[in-house]
């Protein structure tokens, strides 16, 4: 399979080739099909419907806190931690304080 | 023989391989057909799955060309390690064996001419990433500091409007910075390889990675240079690792990217 040492050969990287390279001739039957760029503005369209993308592989806007809920939910948890500890670190400073 | 059609992958050296591989359809097994020394690669496929009519309508279908286009890879991966081989676009079909004869025919010196060109080389990709909030926060203190110091003078509401302006301000100072980072990888590279070639960034759908893409760049190699070509790689990605610059590289690749010809 000629595959080298760093080969993560991405969806990406395969449909660019795919479709963007390789010699063109006029076969008998002619199909003009999508280049990369067209291919990007509609998985960029199909991203509204979530599922669906998941479903073929493309998820990385799962980290993402602007658009995953999940993600916010996280940063959130993470706040309200953040925000309990600095409470009590000033109790704790304040009770020296007034000792 | 109505029905059928012959999906026509690439053009090899040579031929008279037994080929053990299953087309694109997954059925009907890849063979040759031979003109002299040089042969065409196909396998049969049926019409109602690759006529014109249904190719254009699975072709609006993303899931059928992901599953496609990665079959279609695979099989010419498979095939390049038979010997020299010029690859395709995607969905080059014909309707007999006789038109695909005439074409080798009509074209045989101009193929024969670049398989000779073509032949003891690889591709290979070279694509860089840059998280841009990260390579400002590491690489441009300085930068910051001055920002601050700038903002500090002013009034509350001045400093907010000069704050903002600074930060893109910024920004183009760190995209310009990493531009001319990925100019000197580019040429740092291209001095192990036979030729290069930098190829449209991909976006993030595409990717599927957080730091966008800033280079994307196609090598053709010599074979026995090809150790040097990924010593070099693993060195600058080590260098520029440093700067928050994330590098990868991949291959051999079939030679999408160099292959020149006009045929008939």
């Amino acid at each position: 399979m000629g595959t080298g040492p760093s080969s993560s050969s991405s969806l990406g990287e395969i449909l660019e080739k795919i479709l963007d390279k390789g010699v063109v001739i006029a076969g008998d039957i002619s199909v003009s099909l999508a280049d990369v760029e067209l291919l990007t503005i509609k998985i960029r369209l199909l991203v509204a419907s979530i599922d669906k993308a998941k479903e073929i592989g493309i998820d990385w806007w799962e980290s993402d806190p602007l658009l995953s809920s999940k993600a916010k939910k996280e940063q959130e948890d993470k706040l309200k931690e953040e925000n309990k500890k600095l409470l009590e670190r000033l109790e704790r400073l304040e009770a020296q304080i007034n000792q | 023989m109505d029905g059928l059609g012959i999906y026509l992958y690439g053009v090899i050296e040579k031929s008279n391989h037994g080929f053990n591989i299953k087309g694109i359809d997954g059925i009907n097994n890849v063979y040759d057909i031979t003109y002299h020394d040089i042969a065409a690669i196909v396998s049969n496929v049926n019409l109602d799955e690759f006529g014109e009519d249904t190719l254009r309508e699975k072709s609006e279908d993303i899931e059928w060309l992901k599953k496609y286009a990665q079959i279609h890879m695979d099989i010419i991966k498979e095939i390049m390690s038979y010997g020299t081989f010029i690859p395709f676009k995607f969905c080059t079909i014909f309707l007999s064996r006789d038109n695909i004869i005439n074409f080798l025919g009509t074209n045989y010196e101009t193929l024969k001419s670049e398989l000779a060109r073509l032949n003891g080389k690889e591709e290979w990709s070279l694509k860089v990433y840059c998280d841009i909030k990260k390579f400002i926060e590491n690489q441009m203190k300085e930068e910051i500091k001055k920002m601050e110091e700038s903002a500090a003078k002013k009034s509350k509401g001045a400093a907010y409007f000069m704050k903002k302006k600074l930060e893109s301000d910024i920004e183009n100072i760190a995209k310009d910075k990493i531009y001319s980072y990925m100019d000197q990888i580019y040429n740092e590279i291209i001095k192990q390889a036979v030729d290069g070639l930098k190829n449209k960034l991909l976006a993030r759908e595409l990717t599927q990675k957080k730091e966008p893409m800033f280079l994307n760049a196609s090598y053709l190699i010599n074979k026995e240079n090809v150790n040097n070509f990924i010593n070099l790689i693993e060195n600058l990605k080590k260098e520029y690792s440093q700067k928050n610059i994330l590098i990868e590289y991949s291959g051999p690749w079939p030679l999408f990217s160099f292959v020149n010809l006009t045929l008939k």
